[in-house]
Order: C-alpha cells, then structure tokens, then sequence
C-alpha cells in the first residue's frame, strides 16, 4: 500500500464534528419556523417545530412496531426454510 | 411509431439480432435498441390506434396516450442505463432476457385490448422468470420457480376475469374498467399481484435479492409499474386502491427495518414506494394520477440508480448481507457517492427527483381532505429516509471497517450509475422536464419555502432518530418472514401429507384390489371342489355333529386347500359351467317373461 488510505470517518475526533454541525442544522431548521410561513392542511402542523416532531416520532414508533413484530412473530434463522 | 411498426417490434426483432450477434457488437446492440425505441417514441403522435380483427372480434390492438408514453419513455432510458451497466456481463441469454422481458413490457403499455395485454402480461411473467434463472444458484432457481407461480395465478385470475367481461360487456377495450362485479374483481386482483399489493408481495422481495446483479436492476423497474400503468388506467379513483397503498408504504418500511440483505433492503423500499403511486391511483383526481406516472418516473431511476450501488457491491465482495459489510467508502467513493445521490432521491430530498414528484401525490391526498392517508403518507416519507436513505448507505458504506478493501465498481458501473444520478438531479431542479410529459396540466410548485422546509425538517429529524436508535437497529443474521411462508411452508405441508397419507391409503387400496383379492380367488380355485368340500364340512360339524375336533381338522385344511383330496372329480371348468348356467337361469327367471 503506497498511498496513505482515506479513513475519515474511522477518527473520533471527526465522527464528532459532524455531530455538532448535524445538530447545528436541525436547531437551525426548527428555528426556521419561526421565520417561514407554513401552507398548514391541518391544525396540528401550525405548531413549532411540527413536522420536526412528526418526522422523529414517526420513525420512532415505525422502529418500535417493527422491531416487535421482528422478534415476537417474524425473524427466524437463516437456515429456516432449508429445515 | 416506425412506419406502422409499434415501439416494442424493435425489442423483439433486437432481441433476435442479440441472438446472433457475439461479443463488443452484441453489447452495443443491446444499449442501441432502446435508444431507437425512445427516439421512435418521440415521434409517435398522441392518441394512436392500430385496430384489426382477430377471430372475429374488432379489436383495438395498440393505442399510445400520454399517460402511456410517460410509461414508455422511462422504460427506454431505463434499458438504456441499464445495459450500459450491464456492460461487462458476458451472459448473453440474459441479455436477449432482458430485452424481451422491456420489449413485453411495452406491449402492456401500448395494448389497446385486454386479450393483448393478457398475452404481454404472461410473457413478461416467463422471460422475467428466466431472468432469474440466469443466477443459476440453487436458491435463484427455486426462488424463479416460486415466481412463476405465483405469476402465473395472477395471470389465471386477470384471464379469468377477462373473459367474464367480454362475455358481460362485449368488448374487450382495454380502458376505464371499475370496480364493479367477479369480472372486473378478478382482474383487479391479477393486477394487484404484479403490483405487489400485500398479501401478494411476497413474490417481490423473495426473488429480486436471488437474482444477478445485472438481473436485479432490469427487473426493478418493469414488473410492478406497469402493474401501476394498467391500474391507473383501469382502476383509478377506486378507493380500496388508496388504502391498500397506504398500508404497502409502511409494509414497506417494517420490512426493510429488519431485513438484512441489502437487496432485500431495496426490493421492500420498492413496495413502500409502489404504495405511493397506488395512493396516487386510489385517489384518481388529474393531480394525483400526475403524481402516479411522475413518481413511476422517478422511482424508476433511483431504484434502479440504488441497486446499481448495491449491485456493484455485490459485485466486487460477493456478500450482500449488510453484516458483513461497512467501512467500503475507502475503497469504493465514487459508488458511495452515487448510492448516495439515489438514497437521497429516494428519500425526496429537495433538488431530487422524488421531491418533484412524490409531493404531488401527497398534496392531492391533502386536497382531497383524505386525512388518514395523508398522515400516513407523511409517515411513510419519514420512514423512507430511515429504511433507504440512511441505512442502505450506512450499513453498507460506513458502519464498521468490515476488513474489506474492495476495487471501485467497474468503468460502464460507474457510467451507468453517473447518468442516472445525473437524471435523478436534473428532475429535481427542472421538473418541468417531467411535468411537461404527464397526461394532465401541472398546476403545482414543489419548491416553496414552506414546502422544503417541511420535507427538509422530516428528513433531518429522521435523521436523528436513525443515530438516536442505533443500538436498536443493530444488523442481525436473519431473515424475515413475510406471506411467501404460507406457501412455502404450506407447500412443504402438502408434500409431506401427500406423501404420508394420501400415496399410503392409495397404496393400500392398490394392495387389496391387485393383490389381496385376486390372491385370494386363485387360491380358491386352485382346489375349488375341495374347497367346497371343506366349507361343507365345516359348516356340518359345527352344526349338525357338534364336533369340535373335526371342525377344527377341517379349518386347518383351509389354509392348505392343495392337499385336500375329494372324491369328485369335477374340475375347474365345470364349476365355471355350473356357474354361468345359474347365472343364465337366474336372467330367464327374472327378464324372460
């Protein structure tokens, strides 16, 4: 291996700017709601930071659901058709 | 239109050039034909029919609108991207496949008679079918066989159907059907199974994942948007539609959550995202069909856009388990970056193609006061991210360093997926490109500041909960049951019951028709007169002499009719004349008279 590889990702220290600039952005885009004026088809999405809310719950409780259905009822051993 | 010659001749009598064609001809053959095509489409007017007759029925047999030509011109610059990727794999047979399979395809599209789809409609089912064969693994044949079938009952089912509505209607026009009665359900249903609707979806993700890697990208794209194509035409506005695709978006995503197999991954991404068009369908009004075709359109090209990044994966470890995979951005940058392009197409990012196209489906949904979809649909674009945008990406490209230091994707790769990426942004920026070509006026502005800030907080929030959830989404070797259990296992089921009871009664009746019972009367007539004679006996020293002794002589002797000696010499034949003399008496007795 004569060239130096490219493992950016693999250092901590740039994991972690990443972070802070990843959170830098979604407080700027909550924050954003208090400048643009939102085209609401229901009451709900008037409030702050709305979709915001929606987005994270929503994959919360698709997470929860299918992790649950996963372990409960669906994952099995690759080899259980071949049994 | 060439001459009178429909689009699709071209894929048919290419396929038959590839056929004959070897090596660097034959692959430039194969990216040439759909170039004709889309530049044959071009110059095909709007609203053509060709009508003829066939065994006595007038029939329209092609007709082109403009909801279809949306259908055929993504469908050339697919099989044109796609055989540019396709590039460097010498099996020609699935070549020729492929091109059949698009060439069928076309035939859907443009059929102006139910009987014409119907025979396009099989015909895809078999050439894709052997596209999947072309693995050539056992689980890819066995997968392919499990495709067929089911295939071929949806075909059954749309025949069926279609037969039932001539017989009603008396036409076999292939437009605005309905959901009325058996008939026009019927062929609701073999539609729904192309189109992936659960309980049928199975067929989908089972196969997909077993084909080449070449294989999987042309398959991607045809099978379940003309499925989309015929159900907008016939079906639209039907409101179990609207439902079922909003039930398909999140069927989607729980699927590809626990998936492991990246192509799996992307083949459940495929059901969430044909639930989107279906919706748009379910919805019917102008803007939502738009939205349908413009989505088809899209998804088209990022699906495929992610399994080229998938496939090249594939195609340089081997492994397409998102387990043993990570850490490849150091060795494969330029398939990260396009991967990652599709990902955030898929993922309506705004300045991508799903962007442009996926609000219209929602904002119909919205403007048709259909609460309960909409808020699913908003889920489900949440969700998208989650499943495809980031875990595709990540699992495959960062995640952990798996040890594996795998080549950049081949050249005609990295150009296939190049001007796919290409395409997936230009719509993104100019989706006036798009919106120009649907069948309907486009009143709609994708890009107002509320608008992207919506989809730009939903996006990064789900974002957020990917990282947050981490630990939760750790990847697992397994695989997940889906409704293909019911007939695997319950094949297996069969099976097992025919071959432990239903082949042992059968044997056991086999044994005492052609076994025990003749035994039986050769023995009997072996010694028949002795035979009598022991039965007389038996019966006289039971009841008439009480003597057990010599009854029980006389049951012995039974069993070993040959020794038994008799005074009478009668032999077999006379027995049998005796026989057929009563028989003859007992017929005058009754009939003579």
């Amino acid at each position: 291996m004569n060239k130096k590889e490219f493992d950016f990702f693999d250092k901590k220290e740039n994991i972690k700017k990443l972070k802070i600039w990843f959170y830098i952005l979604l407080i700027i885009l909550v924050l954003l709601d208090l400048v643009i004026h939102k085209h609401p088809h229901y009451a709900w999405e008037n409030l702050f930071g709305s979709y915001a809310i929606y987005g994270f719950l929503s994959c919360v409780v698709i997470v929860i659901i299918s992790k649950l259905l996963g372990k409960l009822l669906l994952q099995k051993p690759e080899d259980y058709y071949d049994r | 239109m060439i001459g009178n010659f429909p689009v699709f001749f071209i894929f048919f009598i290419g396929a038959l050039i590839l056929l004959l064609t070897k090596g660097k001809l034959h692959k430039f053959i194969f990216i040439t034909i759909p170039a004709l095509a889309f530049f044959a489409l071009i110059n095909t007017p709007v609203n053509t029919e060709i009508v003829g007759s066939f065994l006595g029925i007038d029939l329209k047999f092609i007709f082109i609108d403009k909801l279809s030509k949306v259908w055929g011109y993504i469908f050339a610059i697919m099989a044109f991207s796609s055989a540019i990727f396709a590039y460097h794999n010498d099996d020609y047979k699935e070549n020729i496949y492929a091109t059949l399979y698009i060439g069928s395809s076309y035939g859907v599209v443009f059929a102006g008679n139910l009987l014409t789809l119907f025979i396009f409609w099989e015909l895809m089912a078999i050439f894709s079918t052997m596209i999947i064969f072309a693995r050539k693994t056992d689980a890819s044949t066995k997968s392919g066989f499990r495709y067929l079938l089911v295939h071929a009952l949806g075909g059954q089912l749309l025949f069926a159907g279609m037969i039932l509505y001539y017989f009603k209607t008396g036409n076999l026009d292939f437009g605005y059907i309905g959901l009325q009665d058996v008939a026009t359900l019927l062929i609701m249903l073999g539609f729904a199974i192309n189109a992936a609707i659960p309980p049928f979806s199975a067929w989908l993700s089972d196969s997909y994942p077993e084909s080449t890697v070449t294989g999987t990208v042309f398959l991607s794209a045809y099978t379940s948007k003309t499925a989309v194509y015929v159900l907008a035409r016939s079906f639209p506005g039907e409101e179990i539609l609207l439902y079922a695709g909003a039930i398909m978006t999140v069927y989607g995503i729980i699927y590809a959550i626990l998936e492991n197999d990246m192509r799996r991954v992307l083949s459940y991404s495929i059901i969430n995202q044909v639930g989107f068009m279906i919706a748009g369908v379910g919805l019917g009004t102008q803007m939502a069909i738009n939205g349908a075709a413009a989505h088809a359109f899209a998804h088209i090209l990022y699906k495929a856009l992610l399994m080229m990044g998938a496939g090249a994966v594939l195609y340089r470890t081997g492994i397409s388990k998102t387990s043993r995979l990570g850490g490849l951005y150091k060795t494969m940058p330029y398939t990260l970056l396009f991967s990652c392009i599709g990902a955030a197409a898929i993922s309506a990012f705004p300045l991508t193609s799903g962007f442009t196209s996926k609000s219209l489906i929602i904002a119909a949904s919205a403007a048709e006061h259909k609460t309960f979809v909409y808020h699913i649909l908003l889920l489900a674009s949440a969700g998208v991210f989650l499943h495809a945008g980031i875990k595709f990406p990540y699992f495959v490209f960062f995640q952990k360093d798996s040890g594996l230091r795998p080549k950049e994707a081949p050249k005609n790769m990295l150009i296939a997926m190049g001007f796919v990426s290409f395409l997936c942004i230009l719509l993104g920026v100019y989706p006036q490109v798009l919106y120009n070509i649907l069948p309907y006026e486009v009143d709609f502005k994708p890009y107002t500041a509320s608008h992207v800030l919506l989809q730009l907080q939903i996006l990064m929030f789900s974002a957020a909960a990917f990282f947050f959830m981490l630990p939760m989404l750790k990847r697992t070797e397994t695989i997940t049951l889906d409704t293909d259990w019911f007939y695997r296992k319950g094949g297996a089921l069969f099976i097992s019951f025919v071959d432990n009871v239903i082949i042992k009664i059968g044997s056991k009746i086999k044994d005492l028709l052609f076994t025990k019972i003749p035994d039986k009367f050769s023995y009997i007539f072996s010694n028949p007169d002795g035979y009598i004679k022991i039965i007389y006996n038996i019966v006289y020293y039971k009841v008439f002499e009480d003597n057990p002794e010599k009854l029980k002589e006389n049951k012995l002797l039974l069993k070993d009719i040959g020794r038994v000696k008799t005074d009478t010499h009668i032999g077999i034949s006379m027995i049998w004349v005796t026989l057929f003399m009563a028989f003859y008496l007992l017929i005058y007795y009754f009939y003579a008279g």
